[in-house]
């Protein structure tokens, strides 16, 4: 009865597990077909992401950032030098203004110095006579003193307005800009701080989702084995129901009365509950693998990586705000520099008149103290008649002395404009072509990257968006599919029922016989079951009974066996 | 496209089979014992087979002597896909004609590696 029971628990579990088994083996398939597509996508997702080298992006922009911040920092400070010397410059400028004041004042002086030596001359008498002369030339020098301080006064009264709108320009321009320049760091710093954490896990998350999807892939493997493993426990079962009609009639009462009998089916029995016990370990093995496969489905989701491609995107679109704001940044500065450039060309025209205008002066200051000697000359010549064009002698020396102060002031201060014409270039220097060459150079190949950026986190989005549809497909299969699991190992019921019959039975057995144990011919009972066999772990089973061996119940690996080429 | 026949009389093992050699881009058709083997085989012209030993209508060493009496298969390749591993048995595989003899449970990627070497 036993016996009987037994064996009708083993057909159950085998009919029970036969269509759930090809259920299992139905979904897993589909299931690998999905497997294989997520990990082709996200094998492509990382591939995509290594080729874009998002590690160099970010150093690029970091240092593309720290070029033109320093540019623009080197021009902020040279247009507030540049100020400072415009600034100086139109206090030159008034300096000058002052000197060729007084300039005009002298020739005027000459000029009415020439009218009084006509009214001397003619005091004196007789038409043209030196002193005719002498006014002459007095009313020519000074008109031709006032022709060229004229020249220059026009010339600085010019100057000077024009500095005036550049200092006002540049005064307004630049404190707007600084603030800009602040405002734009601190915007750009952030932002590239915030796109730093979405690269990292641009470059991460693909490569750990990868990893999930070819654990899946190894596990969907697993149940391949496991199904075939299935087959031969299936097989093994069989085996164990033919033992078992074996048995049978050497436990009847009739079979029962030969010696031999009982102890036979005791080994027997013994063998097949052995088997039951392998078989079980096996069952359980497989249903574990399918568990945990299962177990891997529900847990691959590619929800993560979606969510990182829209932040990437909307950090992305938030970083060309600041960096457009730094090119534009870039060409204000610029005009701050025009503005510079032309002051300075203006300088140097400045420079050159007033250097022109000093020879002249000191050729006037010359011909002045000629002029002087003459009239000495001229005054000793008419003796007592002579007193008043000795007065005028020492009204044109006086004169002279006075140039020459005015002379030497006109140097200093040319010196002076040098001095600023030499700071004004090197600020004009920061503002060369060269330097902005580079960071325009840089823009572009900047733009390029971040394009490409985009270009893979907009792939990356679209491909996750399908891999998580398709695992979300994939988990409702794989949740469809737990009623089954359960049955599955709800079958293992049968096979505790046909142990525990099996192990009745050798109870019952041993009852009857307390040296049943060491009655039967191992040699025999092997030569009666083993033509049953046709795994070599069923062979090892009764081996190791039949020996006495306690030795672990071995369990068949589900690791797959290879090609043996004959 | 490479095309394969594989004979086996557990509908989950001939599944298996035919979805690892898919995945691997082969052409798959099932049967479901050996007289059906036979019988495709004679239809269609295969470039490899794989069966089974143990099945009812013609065992697999059955069908491998079977095939081979055929000229349209006496060089392709033949693997057994079996529980059994023993010596004789195997023995007979080889005389039978059998190319290479395979336990289950099969490794995918190491099954699929040899019939890459086998069909080229």
């Amino acid at each position: 009865m036993a016996i009987s029971s037994a064996q009708a628990a083993l057909g159950r579990f085998t009919e029970g597990t036969e269509s759930d088994v090809n259920c299992a083996s139905q979904a897993f398939r589909q299931l690998a077909h999905e497997t294989d597509t997520v990990l082709a996508r996200a094998t492509s997702i990382v591939e995509d992401v290594n080729a874009a080298a998002l590690d160099s992006v970010l150093s690029e922009l970091q240092r593309h950032c720290l070029q033109c911040k320093s540019l623009q920092e080197a021009r902020l400070n040279a247009a507030t030098t540049a100020l400072e010397k415009i600034q100086t410059e139109g206090s030159l400028l008034m300096q000058v203004l002052a000197i060729t004041h007084r300039q005009e004042n002298i020739a005027s002086h000459l000029k009415a110095l020439s009218m009084l030596t006509n009214i001397e001359a003619t005091c004196i008498g007789g038409g043209e006579n030196e002193f005719r002369l002498l006014a002459k030339e007095l009313s020519d020098f000074s008109g031709t003193v006032l022709k060229q301080t004229f020249e220059l006064t026009a010339y600085i009264e010019r100057r000077k307005r024009t500095v005036d709108e550049t200092f006002k320009a540049v005064a307004i321009e630049l404190p707007h800009l600084k603030t800009e320049v602040r405002q734009m760091e601190d915007d750009l710093v952030l932002a590239l701080k915030t796109i730093e954490s979405s690269l990292a896990q641009l470059s991460e998350i693909p490569q750990q989702f990868n990893r999930g999807a070819r654990d899946t892939a190894q596990q969907i493997a697993g149940v391949i084995t496991a199904v075939q493993a299935h087959d031969i426990t299936r097989q093994q079962i069989e085996h164990v129901q033919r033992s078992l009609e074996i048995i049978l009639p050497r436990v009847s009462e009739d079979y029962a009365k030969n010696e031999t009998n009982l102890p036979i089916a005791y080994a027997g029995l013994r063998i097949q509950a052995a088997q039951l016990s392998m078989i079980k370990e096996t069952v359980v093995a497989w249903i574990s693998q399918i568990s945990r496969c299962m177990v891997g489905i529900q847990s691959l989701s590619a929800a993560e990586l979606a969510d990182v491609p829209p932040a990437m995107l909307k950090q992305l679109s938030e970083l060309t705000v600041p960096l457009n704001r730094l090119e534009s940044l870039q060409r204000e500065s610029q005009r701050c520099g025009v503005r510079i450039q032309q002051n300075l060309a203006g300088l140097e025209d400045l420079r050159g008149l007033a250097m022109r205008h000093m020879e002249q002066s000191q050729a006037i200051r010359d011909r002045l103290k000629l002029l002087t000697f003459n009239s000495r000359i001229e005054a000793r010549q008419l003796g007592r008649w002579g007193s008043g064009v000795s007065a005028i002698a020492k009204l044109i020396a006086g004169l002279a002395v006075d140039w020459s102060g005015i002379a030497e002031g006109l140097r200093g201060t040319i010196e002076q404009i040098a001095g600023i014409y030499q700071s004004m270039h090197e600020a004009n220097g920061v503002f060369s072509d060269v330097d902005s060459a580079l960071t325009g150079e840089d823009q572009p190949q900047t733009e390029t990257k971040l394009e490409r950026v985009n270009g893979v986190a907009t792939f990356v989005s679209k491909a996750a968006e399908e891999m998580q549809a398709l695992t979300v497909r994939m988990r409702t299969e794989v949740a469809q599919f737990d009623a089954t699991k359960n049955r599955l190992t709800g079958s293992l019921v049968h096979l505790d029922t046909a142990q525990t019959q099996v192990a009745a039975m050798i109870c019952r057995l041993e009852e009857c016989s307390s040296g049943i144990v060491s009655q039967y011919e191992p040699l025999e009972v092997e030569r009666l079951f083993s033509g049953l066999y046709t795994t070599e772990a069923e062979t090892r089973v009764m081996s190791a009974v039949l020996k006495g061996s306690t030795s672990a119940v071995p369990v068949q690996s589900l690791e797959g066996n290879s090609v043996e080429m004959f | 496209m490479k095309k394969i026949l594989a004979v086996d009389d557990s509908s989950s093992v001939r599944q298996m089979v035919s979805f690892t050699l898919q995945s691997a881009g082969y052409a798959v058709v099932d049967a479901v014992d050996g007289k059906d083997g036979l019988d495709k085989a004679g239809q269609d012209k295969f470039d490899l087979v794989i069966t089974d030993l143990n099945m009812p209508n013609l065992d697999g060493i059955q069908l491998i002597t079977e095939l081979r009496k055929l000229p349209a298969y006496s060089y392709v390749p033949i693997l057994m896909l079996t529980t059994e591993s023993q010596a004789q048995k195997k023995d007979a595989g080889r005389k039978a004609g059998a190319t290479g003899w395979i336990v289950k449970p099969f490794n995918s990627d190491q099954l699929i590696a040899a019939l890459g070497k086998l069909i080229k």
